[in-house]
C-alpha cells in the first residue's frame, strides 16, 4: 500500500529526529563539552573564560538541541527510561549557563574603623545576587576578621574564608594617606583618603576636577605607623601632567592654582570575592540519569 | 545484539573529529581556552593601519577641541567613546570656567606598539611630544610660556559597529623616547 504525503513526511522527520537526536549525536557534541570541562579543571584555571566563550555557549546549545531531540524520540516511543536518563543530561547540559549566569565576582576593600566592606569593582551575571559580606573587621596586626560567617574567622594575607554564599580572600593589606585640595584662598576643595595598591596600582578621579591623580609611595617607612615618608604624585589632566613631584607629609604643590599635600592616614584591606553557588540543576540531572539507568537497568532484569 | 564494526567506528570517530573540530575551532576563536593569551591573536596589517589613523584623527581633533575652546563640530569625528568624550570636555570645562584656553600643539607621535587585546580590541602604546601655551579666553592673550611635554601613552581601542577603531581608554606611560622609531606599515 503506498503510503500518503503525510505519513512520508511525518516518517522523514521522525528519523531526523531519531538520528540527531540519537545516543550517538549526544555522545558526538558532548565530548569536546566535558573535554573543556576536564581541561580547565585539570589545568586549575578559572571557569569564567570558558563558561562566556561565544564557542562553548552555541556547542553547548546544540547539545541541548541535540538532546531535546532525544526527548521527543524517547517520549514519541514511550521509553520512559531513556526520557529520564535525557532529562538528567539535559539539566547537566544547562549548568554552564546558568553558572554563568549566577557567576559573581568583586573586589572590596574595608578600612581601619570601617564595619562594612565597599565594592571597588564587581563582575556579576545577569541573575546572579551580590552577596552580603557582613561585618569585616581590620585588626592593627594586618588580618582581617569576617563576621559574618557565624563563627569568626581570621584571615592572613592569601588567606579565604567562606561567609554565606561568598568565598573571601584576604589579598593584601595597604596604607592609605589622607589628601587634601585647596584653592588659592585656602578653602578645601576635596578631601579623602587614597588607598594604594601593590595589586591594582591606579588612579582615583574626584567629582570636583577633571584631574587624574597618581599616589605611589616613593620612600619607606620613617612614620610612626610604619607608612612611607615619601609619596610620589603625579597629576595629569588630559594630555598634560601638571605635577609630578615627591612629597613629603604636610608639604604641599601647585598644579592648576590648587594646593595639594597629603598627612597621616589609614590602614585598609583588599579582599577578594567570588560567589559560591551550589550547582542544583547538575545535581538533580545526576540523579536523573541514575534513576533513568536504574530503571532500565530493572526493566531488562525482568524482561530476562 | 553486539554492535556492528561500523557502528562501533562510528561511535569512536564522530566524537573524536567532533572534539578536534572544537578545539580547532577554539584555537582560532577563543585562543585563552587552549592556553593562549588573547594578545596571541594576531592583528591584520589593515587593522594596524586603521588603530593608527584613528589615533592621528582623535590627536588632530583633541588639539582643534581645545583650540576652540570646546567648540562642538568635530565631535561626531572624534573615534572615541562616549566616556573619552565627556572627560576631554571636562577638562576644556575646567579651563573655560576659569576664563583661559588652552593650545594643544602636538610636535610628534611615535607609534611604539599596535597589539590585539581581544577579538575586536587593541591596545596602542605612542611615545608624544606636545607644546602647551596657556592663553586668556576673551583676546586669546597668552598668559604662559610655551612649555612640552614628552611622555608615552597606553590606548586602549575597539572596533565600533561601522568598523571604526574608537578609543575607550588612556592613560600615560612611562617610556623613553625611542632612538629609532619602529617601523610601521601605514
Amino acid at each position: 500500500m503506498a503510503q500518503t504525503p503525510r505519513a512520508w513526511s511525518h516518517g522523514i522527520a521522525r528519523r531526523a529526529v531519531a538520528t540527531l537526536g540519537s545516543p550517538l549525536a549526544i555522545a558526538t557534541l558532548g565530548l569536546p563539552i566535558l573535554t573543556a570541562l576536564a581541561h580547565s579543571a585539570v589545568v586549575k584555571r578559572d571557569l569564567g573564560p570558558l563558561l562566556a566563550a561565544g564557542l562553548f555557549r552555541s556547542w553547548g546549545a546544540a547539545l541541548a538541541a541535540a538532546i531535546l531531540l532525544g526527548l521527543l524520540d524517547a517520549s514519541w516511543s514511550r521509553r520512559w527510561a531513556r526520557l529520564a536518563v535525557l532529562g538528567g543530561l539535559l539539566a547537566l547540559a544547562l549548568q554552564p549557563e546558568l553558572s554563568r549566569l549566577v557567576r559573581f565576582e568583586g573586589g572590596a576593600s574595608v578600612g581601619e574603623g570601617e564595619e562594612a566592606p565597599r565594592w571597588r569593582w564587581t563582575k556579576a551575571g545577569a541573575i546572579a545576587a551580590t552577596p552580603e559580606l557582613g561585618q569585616v573587621e581590620l585588626e592593627p596586626e594586618g588580618s582581617v576578621l569576617l563576621l559574618g560567617a557565624g563563627a569568626p574567622v581570621r584571615l592572613a594575607v592569601g588567606a579565604s574564608g567562606h561567609v554565606p554564599g561568598a568565598t573571601i580572600t584576604l589579598r593584601e593589606v595597604g596604607w592609605a594617606p589622607a589628601f587634601r585640595i585647596r584653592a588659592p584662598d585656602g578653602t578645601v576643595v576635596e578631601e579623602g583618603l587614597v588607598e594604594l595598591s601593590q595589586r591594582e596600582p591606579g588612579f582615583i578621579e574626584l567629582a570636583s576636577l577633571p584631574h587624574r591623580f597618581y599616589f605611589s609611595e616613593a620612600g619607606k617607612g620613617a612614620g610612626a605607623d610604619g607608612a612611607p615618608d615619601r609619596l610620589r604624585v603625579r597629576v595629569q589632566r588630559g594630555k598634560r601632567k601638571v605635577l609630578d613631584a615627591e612629597l613629603a607629609r604636610g608639604e604641599e604643590r601647585v598644579f592648576d592654582g590648587l594646593r595639594i599635600s597629603w598627612d597621616d592616614g589609614a590602614s585598609w584591606a583588599l579582599l577578594e570575592v567570588a560567589g559560591r553557588s551550589i550547582p542544583y540543576l547538575a545535581l538533580a540531572g545526576l540523579a536523573l540519569v541514575a534513576e533513568g539507568a536504574l530503571a532500565a537497568w530493572l526493566a531488562r532484569r525482568r524482561s530476562r | 545484539m553486539a554492535p556492528s564494526r561500523a557502528g562501533l567506528r562510528a561511535w569512536v570517530l564522530l566524537p573524536l573529529a567532533s572534539c578536534a573540530v572544537f578545539w580547532s575551532a577554539a584555537a582560532v576563536l577563543a585562543p585563552e581556552l587552549v592556553g593562549r593569551r588573547s594578545a596571541d591573536r594576531r592583528l591584520s596589517d589593515a587593522d594596524r593601519r586603521d588603530v593608527l589613523a584613528s589615533l592621528d584623527a582623535a590627536r588632530r581633533i583633541y588639539s582643534d577641541l581645545f583650540a576652540s575652546g570646546g567648540a562642538p563640530a568635530l565631535l561626531d569625528e572624534f573615534p572615541a567613546t562616549r566616556a573619552i568624550k565627556h572627560r576631554v570636555f571636562r577638562d576644556i570645562g575646567f579651563l573655560r570656567d576659569r576664563g583661559l584656553v588652552e593650545v594643544n600643539d602636538l610636535a610628534e607621535a611615535i607609534p611604539l606598539s599596535v597589539e590585539p587585546t581581544g577579538r575586536d580590541t587593541a591596545e596602542a602604546v605612542v611615545y608624544e611630544e606636545w607644546n602647551f601655551l596657556v592663553q586668556r579666553a576673551s583676546d586669546r592673550a597668552p598668559l604662559s610660556d610655551l612649555k612640552g611635554m614628552a611622555g608615552g601613552f597606553r590606548y586602549g581601542l575597539s572596533r565600533a559597529p561601522d568598523g571604526r577603531w574608537v578609543i575607550t581608554s588612556w592613560e600615560p606611560v612611562e617610556v623613553a623616547r625611542p632612538a629609532t622609531p619602529p617601523e610601521f606599515k601605514y
